[in-house]
């Protein structure tokens, strides 16, 4: 489906690489100084810091990807790993053969005792597929045939902050960059009228774990990597809109002349600096007039309000995000993150993860549904998850019908879906009582190299050379997980 | 200049394999010796050291190339290897992604010609002053008539002579006056400084000892140690709750406008606290290794975060002193540099024992403190210890006073304690209204279970009837803030314990918030080994005193155990008895210097607690902690008193317990007495508590031992590990402190200390460092572009005293500093050889103080409390949940304040700053990026910060200059520095006719623009000139002139 974007970028469209982009950035000042507000090197050679050759190593599968991060831990165990076993184990005690010394948080580690709990849920079989859905989930069933559910995630840190921060930056500490800047890094933007990597926030209630906005930021890369929070209301991007008194036409003025400035100033001092002064004026002035459009959701059809749910027209709720996502991926915005908060159940967990599946099962649903029918979903990718899994014993007194559960790394499950994603599989496995991964283990690393994989990185060479470091999203480690490509 | 010869003897070297020819072309453009330092190093360190490096567990086949033994060993296979053509053979492997350039191969097949000499790395050399050098085009010339006399620029000048560069003509004036006030305050020099600087009303000299003198150099000092010192007001994780840090912050601002010598500031800095008898201030200037990021986040591991804080330290230490990335050899052997990962652990040992605790609380900062009490609280804190100490001498048992009443006096032969409040014989629970209840004797309230039902204490034959045996899961609960007694408060305790098992391990009892409230309060513990331990806290376990026992408590038996505090205030007034013995103990800390029942909120000034501030509990203390099980309890009394040793011996007092028990019970006007000791208790209490304090270091009475981490994980401790410091030896007689380290760092032949600041300041001055990774000064850090220069400078920094304004002195009056920044880019693209002024833009913080400067709207005011300006509607409560989670703008003088004292919010920092490349002051930086995004220009014409600004300055400018060109000229000079040109001004002119057109046709767009911002718009002036106006003030805003310093 054609893309509505306001101004698109025609001598860009057809770049699919971005050496191609640079051959042709090195042909005009203006396009260099165009390439530097975008994030490119200026020159082919390109800086001694930066991975050499930037990328893509290899033909991508995805060209984008829309990342629905799922803040606070959703529990597999009521939503994608289906534990029979755990339902008649109900009460007794965790065995430790089965825990093998996992550290525990400092909220369940005082417990005296560890009662498994099954989940309050049922799950249902998807006979397409095969693969177990809890009722929870009945719209991520009905695209069950897009999905790659990865049952056997697994991770290192057992609190919220190391363990997102862990999922988007590839390391625990703070100061990495987050995965959006370095797809931003490593592919520089195909739109040079919105950001190359959008943020967008939600939550299902006030009070869950807080978020922090250094997950979209660039660490030691450039500052043009940084995630572009687009938030709902008058001033999406911030300080976007004129001030109150300067319309459109004032402001083109106060641009002319402004650039009637910066090239005298040019003439004077011989800077290219000068150049990008110039666009990066322009590009804001084209900005000012994107952004809007591509938040602007009053031109959607009812059908499509159908298909997301009616929340969908409430600004900054989770479907009205998803549907945006849509938009930028039309626009060709390169990451797109989603951050939902809510997903913290260490306590009535029953009630609870209702809520938060009653507001993300819909929406996360029909945005693939949406971007297989527009022809987006060959080349975007979708992931769906959070960043740890959930105990399988209760956390706090286990109830017949009410309990909690406590962080847990050991393993988890996410999905994803779209561009060179092997669709309608189901990935990996853990023991009976969803405490261990039983096979086909894919740690964080892997994940993160597996995705670069798919955007055409070899993830041990989209590296940035930092105090001396060449660093990179997967540390040190990282393989590509075969059984999750088509 | 090129010379056949060596490719020879390099073919026989490289036998083994032809050499290619583009490998051949780079020989011939080598110079005749290779340097091991600077051509050789920087290629084996970056493409050999991986595998064949310093770090042994990597090394591969046991080939080094980082000594010159490895070297000696391996170099005959050098040639043959890097140019063979197999995969297999060729190094570096293709699976390394790693790869040698022609001019790599060429430099090290020159270098094994040479006979593969090593050097030491050049920065581990203790700097010697050079001689400085006279050109050599000017050797013959009339002696040094048209070279330079400062020997900043005469080095500078035989480099660019090498290469064949001439330095730039003498900058315009007013360009030089605008680089030295953004260089030295920050600020914009005023555009009647301009103009009379113009006209040569001062010399340079003059204007940059004046600039020295201004309070505005601190701040501008400040600003870049801040981002070095990691510097935030809140605690940065997730929770990340505020901090009140900005004590330090102004201390850092006042140290630079005294001029401290830099190794008094830093040496106070690092252990300011283990000074003898240290000031508040030098206390105070340890809050530097307390700016990490700390954790508020529930359920934490609290080694594995104390384990980062101390890891933070090192890494910071090793950047900001050593120019070393020290945290690479945390998990390993560093890569590239000679650290160890023993190393790295026997540095981390020096900043490891800090009394602190892993998650720190919500409410009271985090401990260590030091209350920040002024002169006017000291002397009235004098006062009430003088008035303390008298009235403690009269209530004293001892004292004569005494002697009449206690010699009539007729003991009886048992004292029977007194005071009684509670009394819980803990003889079964009574279920009322769903609740297990439990009576209390001595009033009409109960106690009651609080927990698991399962896990219901059993109820089995006691010390007096019948006793409960806790089993987990579950306490004892007092009731509703029953028994909250302050520090001024004597009390006692009293419970009868039987261990069960081993197991019957933790909290025994406790009055506390748990760590989200620093432990607050009161408690009694059994440790694992049986000892008992007790304490009182405000924020524990440095702002609290605690004391364990000697003995031990063993299992099987009951225990009376009996713990009296007599408000003392000090360790000596608890005591602790076991069946009526009083016991030995051990002084953990004793350094309670607040309340044990509330902190006050030093932004609000209110009293508060985090949530529960915790009722007095059995079996529990904190939901971290495992509840106690396996132990019976009977008989649980609180008294009001301290109990004195004959009411608690439970046998015939002596005479002195006889005396004791007589004075505080029936001393005539001893209640009188003692009421008026409490209640001045109570004030020095409410005020120390109502002091605002802040985070400094001090060391725990027993260090902690330190071992190294397997992989730097918190829970794989291997060897023990002493002090030690990497690269240099430690001096003999310097103690293996943190101050002994200062010593270190300090000694005058460090190679590395003074190189590494002194390069900061150039990269203050002239934008890049000499060394231009100033962060690191390793192999894999960029070599110095002037080594000679960089060791003059050091050497004189030392020699002068570490005094900062004679370095920055020197570098400002230099004519490489007053150049033009106009010249042949081509030649020196990056501008390494200096042949002209550096080109820089202006920081965040610049930016928007040279707004508010020209405005006339910035207010001058030096530290404080940080500020909130305008922000976007919404920015915190969007991520925030708990702390911190509304941002309400402030009005008036504090929305104009220097922007480094803009509140810094580490989850969310404010987002103007970050736009423009401020670090997240997460970690030690020492160099900011430079870049040029579309945000930037969104900030510039429309935060309303920037919007008022320019309509100010806009009305301004129609208030005092009635000639359109008198304006545009004075706009200008207030944003630029400097008059405009005629196509600036025409630009300019020609927008003003268009916008006051525009103005014209549509008032109410005027006086909406005019609205903006919360400064009160001039209702004097004609709104569509005013608003006209303040339209070319946003335009010279956003001029490349006002936003780059040329």
């Amino acid at each position: 489906m054609k893309c509505d974007c306001d101004h698109p970028l025609e001598d860009l469209k057809f770049l699919s690489t971005r050496r191609h982009f640079l051959s042709r950035a090195s042909m005009g000042v203006g396009a260099m100084a165009l390439a530097k507000l975008l994030g490119l090197p200026t020159t082919v050679s390109a800086s001694p810091r930066m991975a050499d050759p930037l990328g893509p190593h290899f033909v991508p599968k995805a060209r984008r990807v829309i990342y629905l991060f799922q803040s606070g831990g959703p529990s597999h165990l009521e939503l994608f790993d289906y534990k029979p076993r755990l339902r008649e184990l109900n009460g007794q005690e965790l065995p430790d053969s089965v825990r093998r010394g996992q550290r525990l948080t400092g909220m369940s580690a005082h417990q005296s005792s560890l009662p498994m709990a099954g989940s309050h849920y049922d799950f249902v079989q998807d006979p397409r597929t095969g693969g177990w859905f809890s009722e929870l989930m009945p719209h991520t069933m009905s695209i069950a045939d897009e999905l790659c559910v990865v049952r056997s995630m697994h991770t290192e840190a057992i609190n919220h902050d190391p363990a997102i921060t862990f999922f988007q930056t590839g390391s625990q500490q703070t100061g990495r960059p987050s995965i959006g800047s370095w797809i931003s890094y490593g592919l520089g933007s195909e739109n040079k009228d919105l950001p190359a990597f959008c943020v967008l926030l939600s939550r299902t209630r006030d009070g869950d774990q807080p978020l922090y906005s250094r997950l979209w930021g660039n660490g030691f890369l450039a500052s043009q990597h940084q995630g572009v929070q687009f938030r709902s209301g008058a001033d999406p991007v911030l300080y976007l809109n004129d001030p109150d008194g300067m319309d459109r036409t004032m402001r083109r003025k106060m641009l002319d002349a402004l650039r009637e400035m910066h090239l005298a100033e040019h003439a004077r001092v011989m800077d290219q600096e000068l150049d990008t002064r110039i666009a990066q004026y322009e590009m804001a002035y084209r900005m000012q007039a994107s952004v809007p459009g591509a938040m602007d959701l009053s031109g959607e059809p009812d059908e499509v309000f159908e298909l997301y749910g009616e929340r969908a027209r409430t600004p900054g709720t989770f479907a009205a995000n998803c549907l945006l996502a849509r938009r930028l991926a039309e626009r060709d915005v390169r990451f797109i993150q989603l951050y939902h908060q809510g997903w913290d159940q260490h306590g009535n967990l029953p009630n609870d993860i209702k809520l938060m599946a009653d507001d993300t099962d819909q929406p996360s649903a029909a945005l693939v549904k949406d971007l297989k029918r527009r022809g987006l979903l060959d080349d975007t990718l979708v992931i769906w998850g959070g960043e740890f899994g959930r105990t399988s014993y209760s956390q706090g007194k286990l109830r017949p019908d009410n309990y909690g559960r406590d962080h847990h790394p050991r393993c988890f499950s996410i999905w994803m879906a779209g561009a060179g994603v092997a669709a309608g599989t189901v990935y990996g496995s853990t023991d009976d009582f969803g405490y261990n991964v039983a096979s086909d283990p894919v740690h964080v690393h892997d994940f993160q190299a597996t995705m670069l994989h798919l955007l055409g990185f070899d993830h041990e060479r989209l590296t940035y050379l930092h105090q001396g470091r060449r660093f990179r999203l997967t540390d040190v480690h990282g393989e590509v997980v075969k059984g999750l490509l088509a | 200049m090129k010379r056949a010869a060596p490719i020879v003897l390099l073919l026989l070297v490289a036998c083994a394999a032809p050499v290619p020819e583009d490998v051949s072309r780079e020989i011939a453009l080598l110079p005749e010796r290779v340097d091991f330092n600077f051509h050789v190093k920087p290629v084996l360190s970056d493409r050999c050291f991986k595998c064949h490096g310093p770090d042994a567990n990597t090394r591969v086949e046991d080939i080094r190339f980082d000594t010159p033994r490895g070297i000696r060993a391996s170099r005959k296979h050098i040639a043959r290897r890097i140019l063979a053509e197999d995969p297999e053979v060729r190094m570096p492997p293709p699976e390394s992604n790693l790869t040698l350039s022609a001019r790599d191969k060429a430099v090290l097949l020159r270098w094994v010609d040479q006979g593969a000499p090593y050097a030491d790395h050049w920065a581990h050399e203790t700097p010697v002053r050079p001689v400085v050098p006279v050109p050599a085009r000017a050797a013959g010339l009339s002696a040094g008539s048209e070279w330079p006399a400062q020997p900043i620029d005469r080095f500078l000048r035989a480099a660019q002579e090498q290469r064949g560069l001439e330095p730039a003509p003498p900058a315009a004036p007013e360009t030089w006056l605008r680089r030295v006030h953004f260089v030295l305050t920050g600020l914009p020099p005023s555009p009647s400084a301009v103009e009379s600087f113009m006209a040569g009303e001062e010399t340079r000299e003059e204007v940059v000892d004046a600039l020295f003198a201004s309070p505005a150099y601190g701040e501008r000092m400040a600003v870049d140690w801040l981002d070095l010192a990691r510097y935030a007001d809140s605690h940065g994780y997730q929770d990340d709750g505020w901090r009140n840090m900005w004590p330090w912050r102004d201390w850092v601002i006042s140290a630079f406008n005294r001029n401290m010598p830099y190794d008094q500031f830093v040496t106070w800095q690092l252990a300011g606290d283990l000074l003898p008898e240290p000031t508040r201030e030098q206390l105070l200037a340890t809050g530097f290794n307390r700016n990490h990021l700390q954790s508020q986040e529930g359920g934490i591991v609290l080694e594995e975060y104390r384990v980062d804080y101390v890891a933070d330290r090192t890494n910071t230490f090793g950047k900001a002193f050593l120019g070393l990335t020290a945290e690479c050899a945390r998990c390993h052997d560093h890569k590239y540099d000679p650290m160890s990962q023993e190393e790295y652990f026997g540095l981390f040992a020096f900043f490891n024992s800090v009394n602190e605790v892993g998650n720190i609380p919500y409410a009271g900062e985090a401990s260590p403190t030091v209350v920040l009490t002024d002169s006017l609280t000291e002397a009235e804190l004098a006062g009430l210890r003088e008035e303390i100490a008298e009235l403690e001498g009269l209530v004293d048992p001892s004292h004569a006073r005494w002697d009449l009443g206690f010699s009539r006096w007729d003991a009886p032969g048992r004292l029977e304690p007194v005071g009684l409040i509670g009394h819980f014989p803990l003889d079964g629970f009574e279920l009322v209204d769903d609740i297990y209840r439990l009576e209390d004797r001595a009033s009409d309230e109960t106690a009651y279970f609080w927990g698991d039902t399962d896990k219901l204490p059993h109820v089995v034959a006691g010390v007096v009837d019948s006793a409960l045996v806790l089993r987990g899961d579950g306490w004892l609960d007092t009731g509703n803030q029953r028994f909250r007694f302050d520090w001024q408060d004597p009390f006692s305790i009293e419970v009868q314990v039987k261990r069960l098992s081993h197991n019957a391990i933790g909290p025994l009892m406790g009055k506390s918030g748990g760590l989200m409230n620093g432990n607050r309060g009161y408690m009694m513990y059994i440790d694992p080994d049986g000892r008992l331990r007790a304490g009182l806290f405000h924020v524990a376990p440095d702002n609290g005193l605690e004391v364990v026992s000697r003995d031990t408590v063993g299992t099987g038996d009951w225990e009376r155990i009996t713990m009296t505090w007599d408000g003392s205030g000090t360790a000596d007034g608890l005591r602790l008895y076991r069946n009526g013995l009083l016991m030995e103990t051990d002084v953990l800390v004793d350094r309670l210097e607040q309340s044990i029942a509330y902190t006050v909120d030093p932004f609000t000034q209110d009293s508060t607690n985090w949530g529960d501030p915790g009722n007095l509990r059995l079996g529990f203390t904190e939901t971290n902690q495992p509840m106690l099980k396996e132990a019976a309890l009977d008989e649980f009394r609180v008294w009001d008193r301290a109990l004195t040793a004959g009411e608690i011996s439970g046998h015939p007092p002596s005479a002195e317990e006889a005396r004791a028990f007589f004075v505080t019970v029936y001393g005539e006007d001893y209640p009188e007495l003692h009421a008026r000791l409490t209640a001045l208790r109570a004030r020095k209490n409410r005020l120390l508590t109502h002091t605002p304090s802040t985070m400094v270091m001090r060391e725990r009475n027993a260090p902690r031992q330190t071992h190294l981490l397997n992989r730097g994980a918190y829970d794989e401790p291997r060897q023990r590990v002493e002090h030690a410091t990497p690269l240099v030896p430690y001096p003999d007689d310097a103690p293996r402190n943190r101050l002994g380290l200062a010593e270190w760092l300090f000694q005058p032949d460090h190679p590395l200390t003074a190189r590494v600041a002194v390069n900061r300041l150039w990269q203050q001055v002239f934008g890049i460092g000499l060394v231009s990774t100033s962060d690191n000064f390793g192999s894999q850090g960029a070599l110095p572009s002037h080594p000679e220069l960089l060791d003059w400078l050091a050497v004189e920094f030392q020699e002068s005293g570490w005094d900062i304004q004679h370095m920055l002195r020197l570098m400002l009056l230099s004519e490489t500093f007053a150049q033009s920044s106009l010249g042949d880019t081509a030649e020196d693209s990056d501008n390494t050889w200096l042949a002209r002024a550096p080109v820089r833009r202006l920081s965040a913080e610049m930016m928007r103080d040279q707004a508010l400067a020209a405005s006339g709207l910035l207010v001058r005011d030096i530290g404080g409390p940080p500020v909130r300006p305008y922000q976007p509607e919404g920015l915190w409560a969007q991520l925030a949940t708990r702390n911190a989670v509304r941002y309400e703008a402030d009005s008036g003088e504090k929305l104009y304040r220097r922007s480094l004292y803009t509140i810094w919010k580490r989850t969310v920092p404010p987002p103007m700053m970050l736009t423009f490349d401020a670090t997240e002051r997460n970690l030690c930086t020492v160099q900011r990026q430079s870049t040029s995004t579309p945000l930037q220009a969104l900030v510039l014409m429309n935060d309303p910060q920037f919007v008022e600004a320019a309509r100010v300055l806009g009305e301004k400018l129609v208030r005092e200059y009635d000639e359109p060109i008198a304006r545009v000229r004075h706009g200008f000079l207030a944003l630029t520095g400097r008059p405009p040109s005629t196509e600036e001004q025409d630009a300019l002119l020609t927008l003003a006719t268009e916008q006051a057109a525009a103005y014209a046709r549509s008032p109410r767009d005027a006086r909406a623009l005019l609205e903006v911002g919360e400064y009160p718009r001039d209702r004097s002036l004609r709104p569509s000139e005013a608003a006209t106006w303040a339209v070319v003030a946003s335009t010279i805003m956003n001029f490349d002139g006002a936003t780059t310093l040329r």
